[in-house]
């Protein structure tokens, strides 16, 4: 199952899974430098990413070829998404949004009382 | 962090302790990065962290193929530490469960001292005594006492078995295993003494004696039929030298003993017979003569060799006492004979004018017997140790003088009555000493009367 093998690899980034789908988010709207990055991914998410934490992700997501920066020599460099990190996102946010609805439903069932026999 | 000036120092040097090669690919965005950004402790620990994440980075971490190797090699040996701690663990604790759940025969060491003393060694500067009470591997008690002009002092305790040996430089005690093997007992520090090792020579029989060289580097270890010689200058490790095999029947109780320059072995071997050999290059120790005692007198069951080396005397059981002159030690020459003095070791009631213990004694022993040469060699002295009851015995101690040759004067006769013991003669050729064959641990001295010196003298 593809879902299972995208799991795989995003397990592989341990403490950084989180940050790499918001750096993955926030670069599906175009190229970004860091700085960029981290402030949209504070005005979408609410989440204060710090550079450490940044550039830990940023490494290894190029390091897997999910983005690739441009703009080679620039000390503001900025990164692209690239197909394989779309497809990426797009297998992990299917698993959120599974999560989401889950959640969502058992939720609603909760505030509705125990469902009975 | 209060100061966010300090913050953004810290960080920007944090970024200097990233991995170098990941310093030349994110350096410089890094730095930007940090020039918009508020720093504050998060961001320092978050740069902290992520150093140090890099450098266990796999990728990065090639850049240290030294420090890789040694990770790699300290993580294999640990591993390998607590492998075999665990193994090791998990089967002290299998044995521990058979032997303490399951009921196997309790192996612990079971002092039993109520069987008495069945042998006794003193150090030739007379200050450590060791005796040895029990008789089984498994439940005897060596106790090491402190000789002195107070008398005795007991230091301490350990197991032991059979036999006991002390080392004339008094720094080991020699006595034998659970499993009936010499084994070394450091006691230099005489108050904590401490097993050093075990001396298996392979032989099937048991141990039933054991002498220190006067040099103290070598053990000889007497089973049945022959004896082992153990280099111990590194008692923890001692080093089989030669096995020296008499090829004669088993013995019960007997002695072994090293001439005063060490190049002579006396061994009493079974069948009534001493074998001496010579021991000069202790790995190619080689029996050199034999000598049997009359008949019916018994076997050897203590040996002496005289302060010059050139007497060997020796006592049967029945009390006969033998002198041999060893000018060559090839051609022992029988220098004097005393025959059957048992009979001269009497109950106080004048009974026992024979070697058989008298009707009313079936439990006594055979008498037990010490023989030693005075310092100067110019004496011999024998004692007896003849049991009255199981309990009471009469030390009958008999003294010559000794020629050059051998040959022996009239003897001069002390008597002391004691309990039922196991006898023996201290260095000093005055003092007897007297362990408990029943009924306990006790040390008794004695010192030999005026009228045994001028045998002597």
């Amino acid at each position: 199952m593809p879902g299972d093998r995208v799991h795989g690899k995003f397990d592989d980034l341990g403490r950084f899974t989180d940050p790499s789908v918001l750096i993955l988010t926030s670069l599906s709207d175009g190229p970004r430098h860091g700085y960029a990055i981290m402030t949209d991914v504070a005005a979408f998410s609410q989440v204060s990413m710090e550079p450490g934490t940044l550039y830990g992700a940023l490494s290894r997501l190029e390091k897997r070829g999910w983005i690739r920066p441009l703009d080679t020599g620039q000390r503001r460099r900025r990164y692209e998404i690239t197909a394989a990190g779309q497809a990426v996102l797009a297998e992990q946010l299917t698993t959120m949004q599974q999560v989401v609805r889950t959640a969502t439903r058992r939720t609603a069932t909760d505030q509705a009382g125990p469902a009975t026999a | 962090m209060k100061r966010p000036a300090l913050a953004a120092r810290l960080s920007r040097a944090l970024v200097g302790c990233y991995p170098p090669r990941w310093q030349q690919r994110y350096r410089e965005e890094i730095l930007d990065v940090l020039d918009q950004h508020q720093a504050s402790a998060r961001t320092v620990l978050s740069l902290g962290g992520g150093a140090l994440a890099t450098h266990l980075d796999p990728d990065y971490r090639l850049e240290y193929p030294v420090s890789s190797m040694r990770l790699r090699l300290v993580i294999k040996v640990c591993s390998r530490i607590i492998l075999v701690a665990a193994a090791g663990a998990g089967l002290l604790a299998g044995l521990y469960f058979f032997a303490r759940v399951i009921g196997l025969p309790d192996f612990s060491w079971q002092p039993n001292p109520t069987s008495g003393a069945s042998a006794l060694a003193v150090t030739p500067d007379q200050r450590l005594l060791a005796t040895e009470v029990g008789g089984e591997p498994t439940s005897a008690l060596v106790t090491l006492w402190a000789l002195g002009p107070a008398g005795l002092r007991r230091l301490s305790a350990f197991e032991g078995g059979v036999t006991v040996a002390i080392a004339p430089d008094g720094r080991l005690v020699a006595t034998s295993s659970f499993h009936g093997q010499a084994a070394l007992w450091n006691v230099a520090r005489p108050r904590h003494p401490a097993l050093l090792s075990v001396l298996s020579a392979g032989s099937s029989s048991a141990l039933w004696g054991e002498a220190f060289s006067p040099d103290s580097k070598l053990l000889a270890a007497a089973y049945g039929g022959g004896a082992a010689l153990w280099d111990v200058t590194r008692p923890a490790r001692p080093r089989l030298l030669t096995v020296l095999n008499a090829h004669v029947g088993q013995v019960t109780s007997s002695d072994i003993a090293f001439s005063p320059d060490g190049h002579l072995l006396a061994l009493a071997s079974g069948n009534g017979q001493v074998t001496i050999w010579n021991v000069a290059r202790p790995a190619r120790g080689r029996a050199v003569a034999t000598m049997s005692g009359p008949r019916r007198a018994g076997w050897f069951t203590a040996l002496a060799f005289a302060p010059g080396g050139r007497l060997l005397a020796g006592v049967t059981t029945s009390g006969t006492v033998l002198v041999y002159h060893l000018g060559d030690p090839a051609r022992p020459v029988l220098a004097a004979i005393r025959r059957s003095l048992v009979t001269r070791a009497l109950y106080p009631d004048g009974a026992g004018a024979t070697a058989a213990a008298p009707t009313g004694c079936p439990g006594c022993l055979l008498p037990g017997y010490a023989l030693r040469f005075a310092p100067g060699g110019r004496a011999l002295t024998v004692v007896m140790d003849r049991g009255i009851s199981n309990f009471y015995s009469r030390d009958t101690v008999l003294t010559w003088p000794v020629t050059a040759s051998g040959a022996l004067g009239h003897d001069v006769e002390a008597t002391r009555d004691t309990w039922d013991g196991l006898p023996a003669l201290a260095p000093d050729g005055r003092t007897v000493i007297d362990g408990q064959i029943f009924g306990g641990t006790k040390v008794r001295l004695w010192e030999l009367p005026a009228t045994a010196d001028r045998a002597a003298s």
